[in-house]
């Protein structure tokens, strides 16, 4: 907002000229993503170009929550919204230009994780969902490939086209929201009035995803959601969940037992599970909000999470990933060197990975790794 | 104090790109307006140019004697966002809008009406059609999304009831929405003192004794705000200053004492200049003068004179040169949603 110009289309004008369009990068329904670049900087950007044409009632919804609270949030776990400018019948959002997504590396079978690197990943993710809760902001779509890496492995938050404000009971809000396979408990069950709980609860499925490198309630339906969730969690008692079995709809649904988490997170340590358990709590109430998450034993205790420049990303080209060494072994093709804690005797993410890409895979089963599923 | 962290309303778009002193303001105002002046003269000019029927010396002249001034912009503005309310009772008496969506949807279609005519001029952009984009796009900002084709129903009823000439119709509203949102700067995301007011009455109820007298001060402070949206209280106060100011009247039309609150609530140093603050939001708000049709029937009749022929589609300019390039603004002709 530094310009000398006061007429709103002169400003329009302004911004969109600051700006380059190159090549497409991927195309939507509704909208066309370009990367770009910032003529004077040179910095790479990415330009979300909304498409209004077939719009029957003007600029649509998710168009202007997006816009609405990009312009609010500034935070390193948030994609940042560098400009908007609009071009006839088109919005174009100027976004920070990021590499990959979380969705892509958990798929990339060629990655290993250490429980360090999803550590590293949750806090990222914490911290920016953190912050939107902070503003009174729910996501409403969280998933990991909604969570986009930048190329010094920051991890940002991003597609913000459900995003709404909260915290005023007398606003119903929908409770079809959320991609289904993230959805918490009670949007299943309909609830209308609901907090930042609901985004924890996809962070938490998110999380048990980082560790079984595979969806963790994929449910074939919406019906099916309910129950493919009981039966993963056990199905919540009244003491769990006060009221949940007098809602009005009733309660009939097959009665699955607690199963034992720890033997299914098994390359998980217990202050792990015991996290991922506080963030899929089935009452929303007690469920664990993001700045409590953050402060829980799991982000304090051993090992530290990576360093977000040491985390595993996929390579450009699958084919100079892995580089024959000398021994035999294979190595990453990025450094891993800073990553070592030198003379404190802790092996680090990144050490522990050479060995393990070195060690055969048989040896490999009893490390606390999570391996692709 | 210095290292504290940010307030969360610091980080809001409304606080850090929509505030100003009352100087800057008026300033920004007077700069604004006397830009528009020169593009209406300058658009005249060029229409004298193109136009063969030789009418253009008198329409010079004329629009040159009428130009309006910032006050009679403000005047016309201040009428039109005075029927927001009326319009955006329509829709809650249709079941378009729920009751609870009412006061942010007419707030924040005030707020931008507002914050359009700090980037943009009447002799551009007539009120009467901004007010109706602003609050279509306030809809829509505020969650509470109904269909243009809804939103133009009881527009165009009206039109054909009061037998104008012309009837709104969905391009009216639609083609005016890039323009309005790109004067916003892109930033939707408004901040009213309702919900702060909420929060005063929830706290206050740990204070004072009496709930029943307070319950009644709290509902009387909506009057208050709903008055203090047409102010430029908006500009230079934050939306919590402002609604503490309106608990004030309140307080006093029901013959309570809120003071007893705050002196309990916040430290002497901070008092102090609270108190300051919450005088002039008052003042504010009762120095608060309705635009009456009157006015804004007289001020309409100058601005025929002097509009922005190269804004103006009934104009020879905008006919001979805006049309024949193709050029005009977007419009949404598709039938999908």
């Amino acid at each position: 907002m530094s310009s000398k110009a006061i007429l709103g289309e002169e400003i329009n004008k302004e911004t969109e000229s600051l700006y380059k369009k190159e090549k497409k990068l991927g195309e939507g329904t509704y909208a066309v993503v370009y990367l770009g670049h910032h003529i004077k900087t040179g910095r790479k950007v990415a330009i979300k170009k909304i498409k209004l044409g077939n719009m029957r009632s003007g600029l649509d919804m998710s168009a202007i929550r997006e816009v609405k609270a990009l312009r609010e949030l500034r935070h390193p776990n948030v994609i940042e919204l560098i400009d908007v400018f609009s071009h006839k019948t088109s919005l174009n959002l100027v976004l920070e230009f990021l590499d990959t997504d979380l969705e892509i590396v958990i798929k990339d079978k060629s990655l290993v994780f250490m429980p360090a690197d999803i550590k590293s990943w949750m806090m990222m993710a914490l911290r920016g969902l953190d912050h939107c809760h902070r503003c009174w902001l729910l996501h409403r779509d969280l998933k990991p490939n909604n969570f986009l890496i930048a190329s010094n492995g920051q991890l940002k938050l991003a597609d913000f086209g459900l995003a709404r404000e909260f915290g005023d009971v007398k606003r119903a809000m929908t409770s079809q929201t959320v991609t289904r396979w993230y959805r918490a408990p009670e949007l299943l069950l309909g609830a209308t009035n609901y907090t930042g709980s609901i985004d924890i609860w996809a962070m938490g499925c998110i999380f048990a995803e980082l560790s079984l490198r595979a969806p963790y309630l994929p449910g074939a339906s919406d019906l099916e959601q309910l129950t493919t969730t009981f039966r993963a969690r056990g199905t919540p008692t009244e003491d769990e969940w006060p009221g949940v079995t007098k809602l009005p709809a009733g309660y009939n649904f097959e009665r699955f037992p607690k199963p034992q988490f720890s033997d299914l997170f098994r390359g998980s340590s217990d202050d792990a599970v015991d996290l991922m358990n506080k963030m899929l709590a089935f009452n929303p109430v007690t469920r664990i909000g993001a700045s409590d998450a953050l402060q829980h034993a799991y982000f304090r205790s051993l090992p530290r999470p990576t360093a977000p420049a040491k985390l595993p990303r996929p390579a450009q080209n699958i084919a100079d990933v892995d580089v024959e060494t000398a021994d035999g072994g294979k190595k990453r093709q990025y450094e891993d060197a800073f990553d070592d804690m030198a003379g404190n005797g802790i092996e680090t993410a990144a050490a522990a990975r050479d060995r393990l890409k070195a060690e055969p895979a048989a040896k490999r089963a009893d490390l606390r790794i999570s391996s692709p599923a | 104090m210095a290292d504290r962290k940010p307030q969360l309303f610091e980080q809001t778009s409304q606080y850090q790109h929509w505030r100003f002193t009352p100087s800057s303001l008026a300033k920004l105002r007077a700069e604004n307006n006397r830009l528009g002046v020169d593009r209406v003269l300058l658009g005249l000019q060029q229409e004298a140019q193109v136009d063969d029927q030789g009418a253009s010396d008198t329409r010079i002249a004329e629009a040159t004697d009428n130009l309006l001034t910032p006050a009679e912009e403000l005047k016309l503005i201040g009428f039109y966002l005075q029927m927001i309310k009326f319009c955006a009772k329509v829709y809650m008496t249709s079941k378009l809008l729920k009751p609870e969506s009412l006061n942010n949807v007419k707030a924040t279609a005030i707020n931008f009406m507002k914050r359009f005519y700090l980037h943009n001029v009447v002799f551009d952009y007539h009120p009467k059609n901004i007010m109706l984009t602003c609050l279509y796009l306030a809809t829509k900002v505020e969650n509470a999304f109904m269909k243009i084709d809804d939103f133009i129903r009881p527009l165009a009823a009206a039109d054909a009831k009061s037998g104008s000439k012309t009837v709104t119709k969905s391009e009216d509203v639609l083609g005016l929405e890039f323009i309005v949102i790109q004067s916003l700067q892109f930033e939707l995301a408004v901040h009213h003192p309702y919900r702060a007011a909420y929060g005063f009455y929830l706290d206050m109820q740990q204070y004072i004794e009496d709930k029943d007298r307070l319950r009644d001060v709290y509902e009387r402070t909506a009057h208050y705000i709903d008055q203090s949206l047409h102010t430029d209280l908006v500009f230079f106060y934050q939306p919590s200053q402002i609604a503490l100011g309106a608990f004030k009247l309140a307080a006093k039309d029901k013959d309570f004492d809120v003071d007893l609150y705050l002196t309990q609530r916040f430290d002497a140093r901070s008092l102090e200049l609270l108190f300051l603050a919450l005088d002039e939001i008052q003042d504010g708000i009762t120095g608060f003068a309705q635009a009456t049709k009157e006015d804004a029937r007289l001020i309409d009749r100058k601005l025929i004179l002097c509009r922005n022929p190269e804004k103006n589609p009934n104009s020879v300019l905008y006919k001979k040169t805006v049309v024949a390039q193709g050029d005009v603004p977007y419009v949404s002709d598709s039938d999908s949603d």
